[in-house]
């Protein structure tokens, strides 16, 4: 993408090489980004439309500067067939007089600008200008594009293989089942049956989060913002994990009262609050504690959950808000998730102009610390 | 002596079904979640044959693994089985007759794992 190649077409030499003088000299000066600086010029001639089209099926210019009026095939045919071909360059029209019906005529057919003879360097430069300008656009547009489709391509890849595990693993079990491969007694399929079952568990979990991160990600979650009381969502948190905390002695303990709001939208509010606090008691470990501390710093507010669980790597760390992630250790095995949850908290803090900070020692835990702005936060 | 036969896989569960099914013919496992672990075990332990996951942590750990176990002396004889399911992925079917023959493994299974299939190969490479 360092150069571009022109194609200059006319039967009359000294325009050829005039124009081709014009341009060798002329350095490039439109307002683009820097990757597309310093582009360089490669320019090449044809003095009738038959050697044109033999030269654009060759090698394909960037921008073709075309006179109207050449001795055989005429420019406007050419641009026409270049048109079915849909081979797309920016072509520059060369009259000989400058008529309105033949630029018209011209632009219908798919030419990019056109340019009347005679014509000063200037001119030429300004128009040659836009048409590069133009042509440095539509390549950023067509590499956005190329990246949004790769990056839906690896979505999907890693999503096909993050569903395929489960149900490896559970086919894997099932069939050592059916062919009674682990002995005639009951008991000894006992877990694989339970692991069987986590693993749908999660798989089912990992569907709802997908179908979560897509409704917001396409703005399709519709936001209704109104003064929402923070503890009383935090409540409703604690008291749907309560159970799983009760039974593995991990105590919960939120250090404020007194209603504290924010203006957001419930929903979004009770999936961050239901994700830090179902990974403080699942990454817990059992008679341990989290502790949910809020504070107020300016128009924000800060919400610490402190866990006693089992840590994190730095490595890991800076892995956990990637999609699918999910740290993989013995500790984790029996743990179900998505590897989803916060990429989808993430990407919810951020309506809020808030942040989420990790700090972890493996093997004692890890505060997650999530900021929100209290006011204005509609989008 | 019963043979030694190392599982490399991430998944907790693949490693624990292979396990049943490598024990009714009596051989002997060894598990790796990485590939960290599965180097300290050859190390240390006489293995006689590697069963390896083709996906780890990232896309080719499985292939670099295996091919620097073929290309150090001590090690090179052992045998390794890639478990796969990458075909479907990339459309890119794993066959040893043709592209088997530049990959540094004896041979391919494909994920979900058949057991009897895992057990002939494994058969025809160490007995």
């Amino acid at each position: 993408m360092e150069s571009i190649k022109v194609l200059i077409v006319d039967d009359e030499p000294g325009m050829r090489l005039g124009t081709q003088r014009v341009l060798k000299k002329h350095k490039i000066d439109v307002d683009i980004e820097s990757e597309y600086q310093g582009l360089e010029l490669i320019i090449d001639l044809a003095e009738s439309g038959e050697e044109a089209r033999e030269k654009i099926l060759a090698d394909k210019p960037d921008i073709m500067i075309l006179d109207h009026k050449l001795p055989g095939i005429q420019g406007v045919d050419l641009l026409d067939e270049l048109k079915t071909d849909k081979t797309d360059i920016h072509t520059i029209m060369v009259t000989a007089y400058a008529s309105i019906e033949v630029a018209i005529s011209a632009t219908k057919r798919g030419a990019f600008d056109f340019l009347a003879k005679p014509f000063t360097p200037d001119e030429l430069k300004h128009t040659f200008n836009k048409a590069v300008k133009h042509l440095v656009l539509k390549w950023k547009a067509d590499k956005l594009a190329e990246e949004k489709k790769q990056i839906r391509f690896e979505f999907i890849s890693v999503l096909a293989h993050e569903l395929k595990s489960p149900l490896a693993a559970v086919e894997g079990y099932l069939r050592i089942i059916d062919k009674r491969m682990a002995g005639d007694e009951l008991s000894g399929y006992d877990k694989m049956i339970k692991r069987s079952m986590t693993r749908l568990e999660g798989m089912r979990k990992m569907i709802f989060d997908i179908l979560d991160l897509t409704r917001i990600e396409s703005g399709k979650m519709k936001r209704e913002l109104k003064q929402v009381d923070i503890i009383e969502v935090l409540k409703d948190s604690i008291d749907s994990v309560s159970p799983d905390a009760d039974q593995r002695g991990i105590h919960i303990h939120l250090n404020r009262e007194e209603p504290l709001f924010i203006d957001g939208d419930q929903t979004e509010l009770e999936i961050i609050s239901n994700n830090f606090m179902t990974n403080g008691v699942k990454y817990n470990k059992d008679n341990g504690s989290l502790n949910i501390n809020l504070k107020e710093a300016d128009d924000f507010i800060i919400i610490d959950f402190i866990d006693t669980g089992i840590g994190m790597t730095e490595e890991n760390k800076n892995r956990l808000f990637g999609e699918f992630v999910r740290i993989k250790s013995d500790e984790t095995k029996n743990i179900t998730g998505s590897g989803l949850g916060l990429s989808i908290v993430k990407k919810l803090v951020g309506f809020y102009n808030g942040s989420v900070e990790v700090k972890t020692v493996l093997g004692e835990g890890s505060v997650f610390s999530v900021k929100l702005k209290k006011g204005d936060n509609n989008g | 002596m019963d043979k030694k036969i190392l599982l490399v896989d991430d998944d907790y569960d693949v490693r624990e079904y292979m396990r049943v099914i490598l024990e009714t013919k009596n051989y002997k496992t060894l598990q790796a979640e990485n590939i960290r672990d599965a180097e300290g075990i050859i190390k240390n332990e006489n293995i006689d044959l590697i069963i390896l996951d083709v996906m780890m942590e990232k896309d080719s750990d499985g292939f670099t693994f295996a091919q620097k176990i073929k290309s150090d002396d001590k090690y090179k004889s052992i045998p390794i089985i890639m478990v796969t399911s990458v075909n479907e992925k990339t459309g890119f079917k794993f066959d040893k007759d043709s592209d088997g023959a530049f990959l540094p493994v004896d041979a391919f299974i494909e994920k979900p794992v058949n057991a009897e299939k895992i057990l002939t190969e494994i058969d025809k490479l160490i007995n």
